[in-house]
């Protein structure tokens, strides 16, 4: 027994429109500061005020936003008392969303009790609606939130079928001007989710079905949309689609140890996500093959059958793409950090790794002594071979 | 083969338990106790408590519990006697098994969650036990 879990979906050119439709009375921006001083919020206070919302922004997101943003986003949700919050950003806005809105529903909770084991009952006081624009972290359609827990602390990675979204709007006007690093980086993230979860213990038909479709449009178009000049409107929205469907194959399946390395990674040296989970998918790859062989050959119709056949192929086909769209291979790459400074983090980054409930569904259980042997493969750029 | 739920089945669990290396390294820094709760069903017709005490990677003891009140401790992970044969022989993932339902866990959730290594451990040991389920 198992759930495929998803937001109803609004998609494609115009999609923003949608907001004017939603009976609301009082909805709550939550977004970072770059689009709130660009005012790309504005889009949306012009559908909501068609509805006859009255609109308050919370546009204090930071990247990989910290515990501390989330209570003050949670104190203006109880003065405000919205029926509607509307996540609009990349993934930090998104997750810091999902965060307010579950305490402002269950003002008894603390953050800690996001758990997916426990009855959370939301959806009582208002609707959630997540507008990424970003085309990457998948958010927008996941039940999961990365919140940190303080400067340099762990990322908490909470989750609940509760913090689905109502709606997911996805306009590909959003991502339209992405530059071409945070396009890759981003684009990067969600390779990984597709991957990873097509070769998670959880993977299933559904996650499957949406896992393929991301991985098979992501090579087709994520090095179009890095390297052109004028990315055609069309190749943003196939990539927009695609982190959404990437969202529902690991929100579904899980992700893996690529992502559990990529989070410690990142919060130990402050490295974005995207850039870090894309570091590590061909570690994933090559840790897993031997286990995953057969979910990983679902990979075949769209990546070619001898590309499946082995993971240091499969790794390879992933390599080939970063070296196209210019996104690092080894650590010292990524997180521009000594190998003195790594030395003395590497403790910690195994901790965090070790810890991270993303390993609940990798086809192989790492043991503490083989994470740190992916992390120093990840630094030298040596392929896995154990 | 040991009966399940029994005091002759969760000494082997504990034996098996404090020899596996791999459950050792995934609960390292883990304290806390648990009790395994059976609910009747099938053919099982009362509640069945087993009792573990996992401390730094081991188990410092184990023992069937005279009553489910008999004493408490830090985590409660309580099912269906149905249910607990599908996990022993494999059948339900541990964690996916809380998510459905099919399980409850009692305590403190946030702590649990970053030893979900450990978990898959302990139910990948229980599974090597050759268990008889009346």
């Amino acid at each position: 027994m198992w759930f495929f879990t998803s937001p109803k979906i609004v998609f494609g050119s115009g999609a923003v429109e949608f907001l004017a439709s939603l009976p609301t009375k009082k909805a709550m921006i939550v977004c970072d500061r770059f689009l709130a001083e660009r005012g790309t919020h504005q889009v949306i206070v012009e559908q909501l005020a068609k509805a006859g919302a009255k609109v308050e922004v919370f546009g204090q997101v930071e990247p990989e936003p910290h515990i501390a943003t989330v209570e003050a986003g949670v104190k203006l949700a109880r003065s405000f008392e919205p029926d509607m919050i509307v996540g609009l950003g990349g993934g930090s806005a998104m997750d810091m969303a999902k965060a307010i809105y579950a305490l402002y529903e269950r003002p008894d909770l603390t953050i800690y009790d996001i758990t997916p084991i426990v009855e959370l009952n939301l959806h009582q006081k208002a609707r959630l609606i997540q507008v990424p624009t970003t085309s990457g972290t998948g958010s927008e359609t996941t039940w999961a939130t990365i919140i940190t827990e303080g400067e340099g602390g762990r990322k908490l990675e909470l989750a609940h079928r509760d913090l689905v979204a109502d709606w997911a709007v996805l306009d590909p006007m959003f991502p339209s001007s992405m530059p071409p690093k945070l396009t890759a980086d981003t684009g990067a993230d969600a390779l990984a989710h597709s991957i990873e979860s097509i070769s998670s213990e959880w993977a299933n038909p559904f996650s499957d079905a949406m896992g393929v479709k991301a991985v098979d449009t992501i090579f087709r178009y994520l090095p179009k949309a890095v390297k052109g000049d004028h990315v055609p409107p069309e190749v943003r929205e196939e990539l927009h689609l695609a982190a959404a469907m990437a969202g529902l194959s690991f929100g579904n399946a899980q992700v893996g140890v690529g992502h559990a390395l990529g989070h410690a990674l990142g919060s130990v040296f402050k490295v974005p996500h995207g850039r870090t989970v894309g570091l590590f998918l061909p570690y994933h790859i090559e840790y897993n093959f031997s286990a995953a062989r057969e979910k990983l050959g679902r990979l075949a119709p769209v990546l070619g059958d001898s590309t499946v056949r082995n993971g240091r192929d499969l790794a390879g086909k992933v390599r080939a793409l970063w070296d196209q769209i210019g996104m690092a291979k080894t650590i010292p790459e990524c997180a521009k950090i000594t190998e003195k400074e790594f030395e003395e983090k590497l403790p910690l980054l195994v901790e965090r790794a070790d810890s991270s409930t993303c390993v609940v569904s990798n086809p192989r259980i790492p043991s503490s002594q083989e994470l740190e042997r992916i992390f120093r493969a990840a630094w030298s750029g040596a392929p896995i071979d154990f | 083969m040991v009966k399940f739920p029994s005091q002759e089945w969760i000494e082997q669990f504990k034996e098996k338990v404090n020899q596996n290396a791999a459950y050792e390294d995934a609960a390292k820094s883990w304290e806390g106790d648990f009790i395994f709760l059976v609910e009747p069903d099938g053919a099982l017709t009362a509640p069945v408590a087993l009792y573990m005490d996992l401390f730094h990677g081991k188990c410092r003891d184990a023992k069937m519990l005279a009553t489910p009140d008999e004493k408490s401790a830090a985590y409660t992970y309580q099912g269906p006697y149905s249910n607990w044969k599908k996990l022993i022989n494999k059948e339900i993932d541990p964690i996916q098994g809380m998510m459905t339902g099919k399980f409850k866990l009692k305590g403190n959730m946030m702590k649990i969650m970053r030893y979900t290594r450990a978990a898959k451990e302990l139910i990948n040991t229980a599974s090597t036990i050759p268990t008889e389920f009346p």
